[in-house]
């Protein structure tokens, strides 16, 4: 054993523990610190990358609109940014950097959906509100067990009742379906909901393809739907990546059917990675920025996006979401203690969003009604161009 | 090599007992000047991880370059939070389960693994590791899938007569003994399995199978063995992993991550025994460090892996080394000049 | 109806097929002359693939020409990088290990922080579909299934025919041999990883227009040009083929049958069976 091994140690951690325990920088007073999960690297750093991007936005609006008044105090938000670098290890390490170092008792954002559940390890027990934007059906990731978390906007469950709704109207000679759907454990809990409402419409499931997350090619996956002679094909969650390849092959291989996404996605991405040929009967969750029929806050987002980052995008205004809710919560309750504000949006029956009016549901859906329900926009694919479809109300009992 | 290094003197001993005595009493008190849970827990995750590296680099030294340590880890820990989640076992009983199933895969994929050398060993051994990843995804019933799992039951309270409960969910600090004292546990029987006849044995297969097979050796029942030493440390470690986040997804075992603990081996040196302490201390703290600098962090971590490549041939670990062959050359040179 | 499925299946495969050979050609190449497992080519597939899109979408230039400069400024990007992160490492693997790895996760970051993470895909080489009897292939695909296939033999016929590729043949085989015969070994390792990194680049245009583009498109390729070149031997160009065609036809049919994660179980065990079978690969030298 070499005794200059132990001195490298030793020095090591001398170092670290020097830079480590330094302070961080007091904020200022009547400031309040809310955290920002997102992954700015690796995993997901494709889409929350904008959504970071959006919620910095509705920072500065906050702020620029004067701020929270709470009992006739003004306080300022400052939204405290971690990256959770695409990993649960990341998120974990992220969330507990946020709550345990910044000090924050409100954190916004997480949405991809591992993510979601390792980051609410450490915040559901910390009692750290939570003001989350995805959520793909697992009981085990949003539920009676997680009182401290809030579903701030429509997710793949609603999105799939708005879309199978808007099938039904746009496209009523259809008689059977087939779903596509990632194989990461909310298959049996996805398809069982996505059945009930499916035959409940008088539609018959042709059948439901899994793939593996690490799928590079969706051809083979494609061919075996494909063969099972369905009229639509859904996919259930996804990102970009997958569901534009997958449109694409869908398309190349002649099927000439309406396609549709239920999550919330953005389909000038879609269109770009389907290419313009492909990009056709093709509707999803997502806003149009260009359409008129947007809500006031939309088009100020909008602006607001443009001016900071030059163009905007369909992510920045889900990013604005979470924060313009909490807005709304924290001067309803008069508080910024998190137990008091779970309670106060609990009892909530109505809360404004950036998307439109919303609704307070989810108890029969999910366990707990702590998911705002507000208008599904719906946006086409139609020959290559983006085509802004309707609002759709959608509630999760 | 440095004339004197292996000069056993007694007062030489004498100082390495004190520091190593001084390193863990100063380990030991750490949370007294750490107030800050989140830099108990990257502690914590550090400890973790030192516990996997080492073990990682028994298996080096036996001239396996095993690119499927962290699915070792990740079978540990599914097995000790299936265990104690569905059955209600103890996690005290889980823990020691976890390592003993990655030893057993570890063992099985080991004999037909023995067949591949070099190379071919490193790469066959990527596949067994993210054929173990895939294979928790085909059980997702039980793990999660890659949404993950979560409420695995954490640590027990320990009731000590005479003491105060330790409540493992009161703080971090429970947890940061427990791993203090799990990791001084687990790399001492790995230091004295390396300087041990089995450690020569290991060494001498790594520095040519044939030799080592011709003085007796045998060379497959020593790859396996440290195979199953290094899974089932590995296991423990992810074990313990588990128990601590509470929380398990299948891609914090994958590729990637069977690469990063093969980075802390080599950046820290794969010479010493304490390379893979020092590799995974810098390359897990310092990053945390860095944290505020978001999407330009990655550049702090690739960053050290090329300072050390490039100027320290041999690893951190070995850069002591090269600082003292510095020393004494200076010293030598000086030496003559004044005798003239 | 089942015939159609079959014919499609077959399409499939040698499509996959294709497109894994050539991400995984300047792998073997690289683990061929050099002797070195370059984790880095993904990172180099992704940064070819990112550079043919700049040209060909933000500069607008022809998509063909940005194709062939992307594979001329990856090339030279290769020559930098066996000067200055390969060559003095050569001989020692545990520290190409690192310096390859360190270079995905530099490549990485600069492109997620100069482009951003937006994904992004090339507009189609070939646009259209190609239809017969109830199989269809889209133009990309086929055009890779060509350029492919083209590349590959193009690799082999170097090696064998040419001066340079015979003084790369000699180092694979014994480098210090080769270089007392007086062939300029570091020549011929600038020449190969150049070679290797224009291939990787063709490879990420192509796979930007059939995929997508994203900086950490490379982490699942890169697996797959490992299965594929272990599974072909260290040391056989033309084994690749087989190699590709194998870990194709496992992609592309498997998931017929089963479905999910089952399907990266059920392929990974057949590559280890395989490669416990015959450790040196399929045409691989002796171990």
């Amino acid at each position: 054993m070499k005794p200059r091994g132990i001195f490298a140690i030793v020095v090591c951690l001398f170092g670290a523990l020097a830079l480590l325990t330094q302070p961080c920088l007091a904020g200022e007073p009547k400031t309040l610190k809310v955290g920002g999960l997102f992954c700015l690297t690796g995993f997901g750093s494709s889409a929350e990358t904008y959504i970071a991007q959006g919620a910095k936005l509705s920072e500065e609006w906050i702020n620029e609109k004067g701020g929270l008044t709470i009992k006739g105090e003004k306080y300022k938000v400052e939204l405290v940014m971690e990256d959770m670098k695409g990993t649960a290890d990341g998120a974990v390490a992220a969330a507990t950097k946020l709550v345990y170092d910044h000090k924050v008792k409100i954190v916004i954002g997480t949405v991809v959906p591992f993510m979601v559940q390792a980051a609410g390890s450490v915040l559901e027990p910390a009692k750290v509100l939570r003001l989350v934007l995805y959520n793909c059906g697992m009981p085990s990731e949003y539920g009676p067990q997680t009182p401290y978390m809030f579903l701030t906007y429509d997710s793949t469950i609603e999105g799939m009742r708005a879309a199978l709704d808007y099938l039904k109207e746009a496209y009523p000679k259809v008689k059977n379906v087939a779903y596509i759907i990632p194989d990461d454990g909310s298959v049996p809990y996805l398809d069982k909901l996505f059945r009930e409402k499916a035959t409940s419409m008088g539609y018959e499931v042709a059948t439901v393809g899994k793939w593996a997350m690490t799928t590079q090619d969706f051809s083979p996956i494609i061919t075996k739907v494909l063969a099972s002679k369905p009229e639509a094909i859904a996919f259930a969650n996804g990102w970009p990546q997958a569901t534009g390849s997958m449109l694409k092959i869908i398309r190349d291989m002649g099927f000439k059917g309406p396609v549709f996404g239920c999550n919330y996605d953005d389909a000038y991405q879609i269109m770009e990675i389907a290419g313009k040929e492909a990009s056709t009967d093709f509707f999803i969750h997502q806003i149009d920025l260009d359409s008129p029929d947007m809500t006031p806050m939309i088009k100020e987002i909008k602006k607001r996006a443009e001016a900071k980052y030059g163009k905007a995008y369909g992510m920045h205004i889900w990013g604005f979401n979470p924060l313009y809710e909490l807005k709304q919560v924290i001067e309803a309750a008069q508080s910024t203690d998190s137990t008091v504000l779970k309670d106060t949006w609990g009892k909530m029956k109505t809360i404004d969003t950036v998307y439109g009016p919303g609704r307070m549901g989810g108890l029969k859906t999910y366990g707990i009604n702590h998911t705002v329900c507000a208008p599904c926009p719906i946006v086409a694919l139609m020959a290559g161009k983006v085509k802004w479809v309707k609002w759709v109300d959608v509630y999760s009992p | 090599m440095v004339a004197g290094e292996h000069a056993p003197s007694g007062g030489r001993n004498w100082i390495k007992t004190v520091a190593y005595a001084g390193l863990i009493i100063l380990l030991f008190l750490l949370p007294l000047f750490v107030d800050s849970v989140y830099y108990l827990h990257t502690f914590i995750i550090t400890l973790i991880y030192t516990i996997a590296a080492c073990s990682l680099r028994t298996i080096l030294i036996s001239g396996q370059l095993s690119i499927a340590h962290a699915a070792f880890m990740g079978l540990g820990a599914y097995v000790s939070s299936i265990f104690a989640r569905e059955l209600n076992w103890t996690p005290w009983l889980t823990i020691p389960l976890g390592g003993v199933s990655a030893m057993v895969v570890g063992v099985l994929a080991g004999y037909p693994l023995t067949r591949v050398r070099a190379i071919y060993f490193s790469m066959v051994s990527l596949f067994v590791g993210l054929a173990i990843v895939a294979l928790m995804g085909v059980f997702q019933k039980y793990t999660g899938g890659d949404i993950g799992l979560i409420g695995i039951p954490p640590l027990p309270s320990i009731t000590i007569p005479g003491l105060p409960t330790i409540n493992f969910l009161s703080s971090k600090i429970p947890y940061y003994y427990f791993f203090l004292l799990l990791t001084v546990f687990c790399l001492m029987i790995l230091h004295s399995l390396e300087n041990s006849r089995i450690g020569m044995s290991w060494k001498a297969i790594a520095q040519s199978y044939l030799v080592a097979s011709s003085v007796g050796i045998n060379e497959a029942g020593f790859r396996v063995l440290a195979l199953a030493v290094g899974c089932f440390f590995a296991g423990i470690a992810g074990a313990g992993y588990a128990h601590y986040n509470m929380v398990l997804t299948r891609s914090s075992f994958g590729f990637l991550s069977s690469v990063n603990l093969l980075i802390y081996v080599l950046v820290g040196g794969t010479g010493s025994f304490f390379g893979p302490i020092i590799g995974t201390t810098v390359l897990v703290i310092v990053p945390e460090i860095f944290r505020w600098l978001k999407t330009f962090a990655p550049f702090v971590f690739g960053g050290i892996m090329l300072l050390v490549v490039f100027f320290m041939p041999q690893g951190i670990a070995g850069l002591f080394e090269q600082v003292k062959t510095k020393f004494l050359h200076f010293q030598e040179r000086k030496k003559p000049r004044d005798v003239s | 109806m089942i015939s159609d499925v079959a014919a499609q299946t077959v399409v499939n495969v040698l499509m996959l097929s294709s497109i894994y050979i050539l991400v995984a050609l300047g792998f073997a190449l690289l683990l061929t002359v050099l002797g070195i497992l370059n984790f880095a080519h993904a990172a180099i597939y992704m940064v070819g693939g990112y550079i043919c899109y700049q040209l060909a979408v933000v500069v607008g230039i022809n998509q063909w020409a940005s194709l062939l400069i992307s594979m001329i400024a990856v090339g030279l990007l290769g020559l930098f990088l066996e000067r200055v992160f390969f060559r003095p490492f050569l001989k020692d693997m545990n520290r190409i290990v690192v310096v390859t790895l360190a270079l995905i996760i530099i490549l990485q970051a600069t492109i997620n922080v100069t482009v951003g993470s937006y994904i992004r895909r090339i507009p189609s080489f070939v646009p259209g579909v190609l239809r017969f009897s109830g199989v269809s292939v889209s133009g990309d695909r086929l055009a890779t299934f060509v350029i492919g296939g083209v590349l590959l033999l193009a690799v082999i016929l170097f090696i064998r025919k040419t001066k340079t590729g015979l003084q790369m043949l000699a180092i694979s085989q014994d480098s210090d041999g080769a270089a007392l015969q007086g062939i300029k070994t570091h020549r011929i390792f600038a020449v190969t990883t150049a070679i290797g990194c224009a291939l990787a680049a063709v490879a990420g245009s192509l796979m930007g227009a059939i995929l997508s583009l994203s900086p950490f498109m490379g982490d699942i390729m890169l697996v797959k040009a490992i299965e594929i070149v272990i599974l072909a031997g260290i040391g056989s160009i033309g084994g690749v083929l087989i190699g590709g065609l194998i870990l194709g036809a496992l992609d592309a049919t498997l998931p017929l049958f089963i479905s999910g994660s089952a399907t990266d179980l059920t392929g990974l065990c057949i590559i280890i069976i395989l490669l416990l079978i015959r450790p040196q690969g399929l045409f691989g030298r002796e171990v």
